[in-house]
């Protein structure tokens, strides 16, 4: 039985290597050909970048992995509006991006929730990644992010939206005004004064 | 030379080379020349620094499992949706095959309305077509006309406009059911096809 399972296990694990190989267009094309289960890979390698960027929009880890489930239904119901001459990450993080706005105008007063508060399980606080702090730095740096972490949660979204963007989802500009709708020169000052609000946040 | 308040918005694009040539130019003149600007950058450098060293991982759940998860549910709902008015279209179907059909029980019990109605226009004489199709479909009745006529009473006295209208409203009703599958078909194809995603399910 249990090598039964284990030959078809292999097969699925070779077909699952042969997908991680491909660029995110080429999977898109396959998904649309007929082949549903490679979304998943799609999925796999885009969930760290989205859902963090959703967590730090959000502020809300429930609500962050819900709206990332959304995020990626959304993009695979419309995986046909898909225009392969642009980059798929950047037809994505406009679907996440419309998605974590919309959430932020449903829910206008939500309370603030820091990402390096204790986490309910009782754990030192809620990471969105794993780190690998070098001891001799670890206070250090744990502290400055903490605290910028604090001062983009005090963003505007507008601002944040468009500084995560550029930081986080290392969009370039004229991606990130084709994501949001905006003029470029718009992107470019919102992100100015969001580094601005930052820079008087940290400390120098 | 670029002034200090000229240098502050294009910053932390210079530092991260998003300027264009001119601009690098100036900015790099005036930084060399001010000190306040040149600490104004280091900065913005550890700002710029901090924002990309940003952790971005996995959730802590299986956020893949969970979306394809999603996906099959609304693949097994897609399907159900599908049977559902596949199943009306085979009804309608049916029911279509089984007006349409020369010797169906249901044409018959309609009196024939679609011949009738072709004999009237085709062959005149309504009167002996309307006797010749009851002899066929309602036999008791040619008796009941001819035992008015016998009486003394005309065919549109007894009966006779009874008979043309009962005809009539039958073939009305063929015609209406005869428009209506049609377009329950086509209906049911649209919502069908809107229903169910072209993105293929996995």
């Amino acid at each position: 039985m249990a090598g039964r399972r284990g030959q078809a296990a292999a097969p699925a694990g070779r077909a699952r290597q042969a997908v991680a190989g491909l660029a995110d267009e080429q999977i898109v094309s396959n998904v649309l050909r007929g082949r549903g289960e490679d979304f998943e890979e799609l999925v796999r390698r885009h969930q760290g970048a989205i859902h963090s960027f959703l967590l730090r929009m959000v502020r809300d880890p429930d609500e962050a992995m819900d709206l990332s489930q959304e995020v990626f239904l959304k993009v695979f119901c419309s995986l046909e509006r898909f225009d392969p001459r642009f980059r798929f990450t950047t037809w994505m993080y406009r679907i996440a991006s419309n998605a974590a706005i919309d959430q932020i105008r449903k829910r206008r007063s939500a309370p603030v929730c820091s990402l390096d508060a204790p986490a309910d399980d009782g754990s030192t606080g809620r990471e969105v990644a794993g780190v690998d702090p070098t001891p001799d730095q670890f206070l250090q740096a744990r502290e400055t992010r903490g605290r910028l972490e604090d001062a983009i949660q005090t963003l505007p979204p507008e601002y944040r939206q468009v500084l995560l963007l550029r930081h986080q989802g290392e969009r370039r500009y004229d991606e990130i005004a084709r994501i949001t709708g905006l003029p470029i020169g718009t992107v470019k000052n919102r992100i100015f004064r969001a580094r601005e609000i930052l820079k008087r946040s940290l400390p120098s | 030379m670029m002034t200090c308040a000229e240098l502050r918005p294009l910053l932390s694009f210079f530092l991260e080379k998003e300027t264009g040539p001119l601009e690098t130019l100036e900015a790099r003149r005036h930084l060399d020349a001010c000190p306040r600007c040149r600490a104004r950058a280091r900065t913005m450098a550890g700002v710029l620094q901090s924002c990309s060293d940003l952790p971005a991982g996995p959730p802590g759940r299986d956020l893949p499992g969970a979306v394809m998860q999603r996906l099959r549910a609304l693949k097994a709902a897609s399907g159900a949706r599908g049977a559902k008015w596949t199943g009306l279209a085979l009804l309608l179907a049916g029911g279509l095959g089984a007006l349409a059909a020369p010797d169906a029980p249901m044409r018959r019990a309609l009196g024939r309305p679609l011949s009738f109605l072709a004999g009237l226009v085709s062959q005149g004489g309504a009167s002996e077509r309307l006797r010749e199709l009851m002899a066929e479909s309602a036999p008791g009745v040619p008796q009941l006309v001819q035992g008015g006529i016998r009486a003394g009473l005309s065919d549109a006295a007894l009966g006779m406009d009874a008979t043309l209208a009962v005809n009539l409203l039958a073939t009305a009703l063929a015609f209406v059911l005869a428009l209506a599958i049609p377009v329950a078909l086509v209906t049911a194809w649209l919502l069908h096809r809107d229903a169910s995603r072209s993105t293929p399910l996995p």
